[in-house]
């Protein structure tokens, strides 16, 4: 997933005004970024499955769906890009509550040019750093799978810190087939010191 | 036995009179009499040198009045009324004249009530000020009745009845009505600035976004990018224009229904309608009008409406002076158009161009949202006319529109 690096941004504009929607899509373009437009909600939650890096931009105040219990929504699905509020003047508590509820900027329309650019690619910076994460444990995960039941055995005892003895012990092996289980895991979950291999169980919860 | 019957008569009168005088000075209420024959004489002589009735002559001229009242004679009175004008005992008023009590401002209130009598009423009754001895003044309703008497107006019965606190309690009440009815105007109009505000809001941010846009396509070489955005720009443009046009357009309340007015009739209805203001405020009215002026084009409701409008500015206007308060109302021809002008001797407009007094939301008050005049220049220019304001050389100011004149008055 190196080539992350080369996808640019893609952005959900969402706001039922015409107008603005797609003179903020212009501005969003004419930065580099990929933008989606969205006159409501109901079209967002389908365009958010793509695995790519990427942010909502959404305006507080809706026609249809309210921007806030959208928001609330999209937690509940367990979508979890960052989100941008767009808030109009005097919507403090509506700010608060968006704010509350994770958002992770929010910006006073209209929105400065500057501030919105910095907020988006903050914004997409944030997500695909934690796609990178993902990425990283769904690899650790799938190394996890090709390990043998003596191998997770040996694993889990090896990181509470015991010795290759005291594991002989424990498992009824002789300390040397302790010692060949221990290199093999090392080899296949691609570590090479037991520190790094207690922070990846931790990381896998074993 | 004549005599006998005679003094069972007078025994009877007396114990009459005896009654009446217990009543008359146990009244709660204020009570005098008082001999109004040497008015009756004075009005007489002066109506039969006009050739006139005294019904008439106090209908037409009611200042006579003045030069009879000195002549009228207390002739009883009672505590109340005593103390009602703040009078020591009644040997200070008995065999004069109550005249100079009434107030300066209604000298020819005891006119009206003579007017009453000389068309031949038998009770009459006026509201009016009166000065006490401490020089406090005081709302009151007199009310007289004539008692038989062979000489017309010898024995004039007056009862006062002081309407102060009433008067007091009415101002107050009449004045958070007034308050109410501005909150909610001003609340009205706050709800509809925020709508208002929110539809040039949005095509605003649109104009600058694509305006942002077009700068940083232009930075890339993206030429036809660019040309995109300026057009979205244009486009909002536009539209925002077409949102004030709107606002503009429902201020007016659309096209007026005109027909043919009579304005100084006009100007005197809704001076009519501010008169407690004007009391309020002690301002004077005059009026400078051209005779058989010709009745302009117009909205009777919306004229109406600047009239009362620009007659209660001015009174504002002039509440924090000292000095005069005088609001001079001028109608002439000017060509084809009626001009009305409103010159008060307030504080003036502290404003290098006074006109701009007619921009919405410019406001020198305090609680005001700065409608009132700009609504009064949507009115007129609707109406094909003109408004303007000046200040006056030796202060104040002036603020004059035209209207058309009707058609068929040409």
């Amino acid at each position: 997933m190196n080539d992350d690096e080369e996808t640019p941004g893609l952005v959900h504009v969402i706001d039922d005004d015409a107008g603005v929607r797609e003179s903020l899509g212009q501005l969003l373009r004419s930065e580099g970024f990929d933008v989606a437009l969205h006159e409501a909600t109901d079209s967002v939650l389908g365009a958010c499955a793509a695995r790519r890096p990427a942010c909502l931009l959404l305006d507080i105040r809706l026609a249809g769906e309210d921007g806030l219990d959208f928001q609330e929504r999209l937690v509940a699905e367990g979508v979890t890009l960052p989100i941008i509020l767009m808030t109009g003047h005097g919507d403090i508590p509506m700010t608060v509550r968006g704010m509350k509820a994770g958002a992770l900027d929010f910006l006073p329309k209209p929105v400065d040019a500057a501030a919105l650019v910095k907020a988006v690619r903050q914004a997409i910076e944030l997500d695909r750093a934690k796609m990178g994460e993902e990425d990283e444990l769904a690899n650790l995960r799938a190394r996890y799978e090709t390990l043998t039941g003596r191998e997770r055995e040996v694993m889990a005892l090896v990181v509470t810190g015991l010795m290759n003895k005291q594991v002989a012990g424990e498992l009824n092996l002789s300390e040397i087939t302790v010692k060949v289980h221990r290199g093999s895991v090392m080899r296949k979950m691609g570590v090479r010191t037991l520190p790094d291999l207690v922070r990846i169980a931790s990381r896998l919860q074993v | 036995m004549r005599t006998a019957a005679g003094t069972g008569e007078r025994e009877a009168a007396d114990e009459l009179e005896e009654r009446y005088s217990a009543l008359f000075h146990g009244a709660g209420i204020p009570i005098w009499e008082s001999d109004w024959s040497g008015p009756y004489d004075y009005l007489a002589a002066e109506a039969r040198a006009r050739g006139v009735s005294m019904a008439e002559l106090l209908r037409t001229e009611p200042e006579v009045s003045l030069g009879a009242v000195p002549s009228a004679r207390v002739t009883l009175i009672n505590d109340a009324a005593l103390e009602l004008y703040d009078i020591g005992t009644e040997g200070e008023i008995l065999g004069r004249s109550l005249g100079q009590r009434y107030s300066a401002l209604d000298g020819i209130i005891p006119g009206a009530l003579m007017q009453a009598l000389a068309e031949g009423k038998a009770v009459a009754e006026a509201e009016g000020h009166i000065m006490t001895s401490a020089g406090t003044e005081l709302d009151v309703v007199l009310r007289v009745a004539q008692l038989p008497s062979p000489i017309p107006w010898k024995r004039i019965f007056i009862t006062a009845l002081d309407v102060t606190a009433r008067n007091e309690a009415e101002r107050r009440f009449q004045r958070a009505l007034g308050e109410l009815a501005h909150a909610s105007r001003v609340s009205m109009l706050g709800q509809m600035a925020a709508s208002i505000a929110h539809e040039v809001n949005q095509p605003l941010a649109a104009i600058i976004n694509f305006a942002e846009s077009g700068k940083r396509w232009l930075a890339r070489g993206e030429l036809e990018e660019a040309r995109r955005c300026f057009e979205g720009a244009a486009q909002h443009g536009h539209r925002a224009a077409e949102v004030v046009a709107g606002i503009r357009a429902m201020a007016a309340r659309g096209a007026p229904q005109t027909v043919a007015l009579d304005l100084p009739a006009l100007v005197g209805e809704a001076v009519a309608l501010a008169r407690r203001e004007l009391r309020d405020a002690d301002v004077a009215v005059r009026y400078d009008m051209e005779p058989g002026l010709p009745a302009v084009r117009g909205d009777k409701v919306q004229i109406e409406q600047i009239v009362l409008n620009l007659v209660l500015n001015a009174a504002q206007a002039m509440a924090g002076v000292q000095g005069n308060r005088d609001l001079v109302i001028s109608l002439r021809r000017d060509r084809d158009m009626v001009r009305a002008a409103f010159r008060d001797t307030g504080t003036g407009i502290a404003l290098e161009n006074p006109d701009a007094i007619f921009e919405a939301f410019f406001t020198t008050k305090g609680e005001g949202m700065g409608m009132g005049l700009s609504l009064c220049r949507s009115i007129v220019e609707a109406h094909g006319g003109r408004i303007g304001a000046a200040n006056n050389p030796e202060g104040g100011a002036t603020i004059s529109f035209s209207l058309p004149v009707a058609e068929d008055a040409r």
